[in-house]
């Protein structure tokens, strides 16, 4: 009697009964449930697609700060706080234009369709930009604050105001002009308070002096109230797109 | 498989672009057919949950398109579309699979045999500034197809085509619309009339019609004529009767016109086709309300 090793059966088995053909192969494959990217994955990719430009602007304007609040270092306790707050309407233009990337290039309605939608890709861009800019504004109080005569709350203050004033006039602007021109206005508007704190700059003791502090505070408690506010109405809005409606019908 | 529109408005201040509209559609390829201005992008955006009705409802087998589910199984083809400067082909689909919750690998194969399928293998990695008109709507076919949509939405998408690619687009959508809702706008009628399994004819916020192309042409049965005539007949003919072409030749001038009756003894009764029908509801010639 003939004996089958099991390697020898299967191959006999192969031979003897050969498999069907697949059957609607290409339907199932279509059908077939893939796996979704997670909500980390897709953090991580939008990460990934903000402009590496950005990361090193941001980056040279911090550095740019701190040398020439080295530079400047006249022995008064306001050089350093004038120089880092001087950066921040321009630390908080970049940030602003890079979120709204997607109505600058048009790819708004694009983006509104897909699963993470325009809502979840401006949330995502905001957090991540924002985010990076409040490590750099640690790091700027941190700085400032080692100079040994300014609390750390109002050296935060001092640099959170003019980041926040800049956010909210750009994203007014962002509000109601279209593709290009808000780059253009956001960074002139960035330029220009950039331009005006510099002009001032013989008043700094004036400006950043002690009795003056409560002041600072007030503007701060408003802009953060504004701010707020236009990040729920951001939020609001792309869920029913109004760029340009209306344009083509 | 169903998609419903219930009794759907939107409105741009004193302007209606969508008029109580409601139809339903089935698996299939539907051509939308109107002129500028009747509501067709709008439309198209109400259904790929880009603007939200004033009034009424839109859903996908009970699932509203507002909701990040539909949004998954949906493809979209703009009117215009842009592009971030630095992307390549490549990066735009991978982009945008990215947005559409495609793990990297699989997008990356995604694309590759979506570009091969578009042609655009040898431009993957070309910047799309460089692109052609045509070559950048191939790749905005591309990305609607990324994530396999069971409803897939195109604005004008020949816009930019030439014949050979538009001929290749139709047999692709022949074969998409197979197993999943396609509805497609364009100006070309041809397109239409070769591609859509049912066309409906948007005028004024309204789908006024909606039927195959036989159906829907069957409404002007005997109401296109052909005749030649001398000029000074075609003229008077011209300013009684909407026409619809218009050729010069030795023997006279040969006048394709639409009308109830017979306009002259030698006129000869033809078959209408869709393009009689697109240029008798949408001719600026005054006649704006016309309804058969």
């Amino acid at each position: 009697m003939l004996r089958f090793s099991k390697l020898q059966m299967k191959r006999e088995m192969k031979r003897l009964y050969p498999a069907p053909n697949p059957q609607r192969k290409e339907e199932f494959l279509r059908e077939f449930p893939y796996f979704r990217a997670s909500c980390m994955e897709i953090i991580r990719n939008q990460i990934g697609y903000i402009q590496k430009s950005i990361w090193i602007f941001s980056l040279l304007l911090v550095i740019g700060g701190v040398a020439v609040g080295d530079y400047l270092d006249t022995g008064s306790n306001y050089d350093k706080i004038w120089c880092m707050s001087g950066i921040m309407p321009l630390l908080a233009v970049l940030a602003v234009t890079e979120t709204f990337r997607s109505s600058v290039y048009g790819m708004t309605e694009l983006e509104m369709a897909c699963k993470h939608n325009l809502s979840q890709v401006l949330l995502i861009r905001m957090g991540v930009l924002g985010g990076v800019d409040f490590l750099l504004m640690v790091f700027g109080v941190l700085w400032i604050v080692g100079q040994g005569t300014i609390g750390m709350v109002q050296a935060a203050v001092y640099l959170m105001v003019p980041w926040l004033s800049a956010c909210i006039v750009a994203f007014q602007i962002e509000k109601y002009t279209r593709g290009r021109e808000t780059v253009w206005y956001c960074t002139a508007w960035g330029c220009f308070l950039w331009g005006v704190h510099g002009i001032g700059s013989k008043l700094r003791e004036m400006v950043y002096g002690e009795e003056k502090f409560y002041l600072w505070f007030i503007a701060f408690c408003i802009c953060i109230v504004f701010f707020a506010k236009q990040i729920w109405q951001i939020y609001q809005e792309t869920e029913e797109w109004r760029n340009g409606c209306g344009a083509s019908i | 498989m169903e998609l419903v529109f219930d009794r759907v408005t939107k409105q741009y201040k004193n302007k209606i672009a969508v008029d109580r509209v409601s139809f339903s559609l089935k698996k299939g390829v539907y051509g939308l057919l109107g002129a500028n201005g009747a509501g067709k992008t709008t439309l198209m955006r109400l259904m790929c949950g880009i603007l939200k009705p004033d009034s009424g409802e839109i859903f996908y087998d009970n699932i509203k398109v507002e909701e990040e589910s539909y949004r998954d199984i949906l493809g979209y083809l703009p009117q215009e579309f842009g592009y971030y400067p630095e992307f390549t082909a490549m990066d735009f689909l991978m982009y945008l699979a990215s947005l559409k919750g495609i793990p990297k690998k699989q997008a990356k194969k995604k694309a590759e045999k979506l570009l091969e399928m578009t042609e655009l293998t040898h431009e993957a990695k070309k910047k799309i500034k460089t692109f052609s008109g045509g070559m950048k709507q191939r790749l905005g076919i591309a990305q609607s197809l990324l994530n396999n949509p069971k409803v897939l939405v195109m604005d004008e998408p020949t816009a930019g085509l030439d014949p050979k690619e538009r001929v290749k687009f139709r047999n692709l959508i022949s074969k998409l619309g197979n197993d999943r809702i396609v509805l497609l706008s364009t100006h070309i009628v041809s397109d239409v009339e070769h591609i859509a399994d049912v066309i409906l004819v948007m005028k004024e916020g309204r789908i006024i019609h909606r039927g195959s192309l036989d159906e829907i042409i069957k409404v002007m049965d005997g109401k296109v004529w052909e005749c030649t005539v001398d000029d000074k007949t075609a003229e008077n003919l011209m300013e009684n009767y909407l026409p619809l072409n218009i050729r010069k030749e030795q023997k006279g001038t040969v006048l394709r016109l639409v009308c109830e009756e017979r306009p002259v003894e030698s006129a000869i009764n033809i078959e209408a086709t869709l393009e009689d029908l697109y240029l008798y509801y949408f001719s600026d010639t005054g006649q704006e309300d016309r309804t058969i």
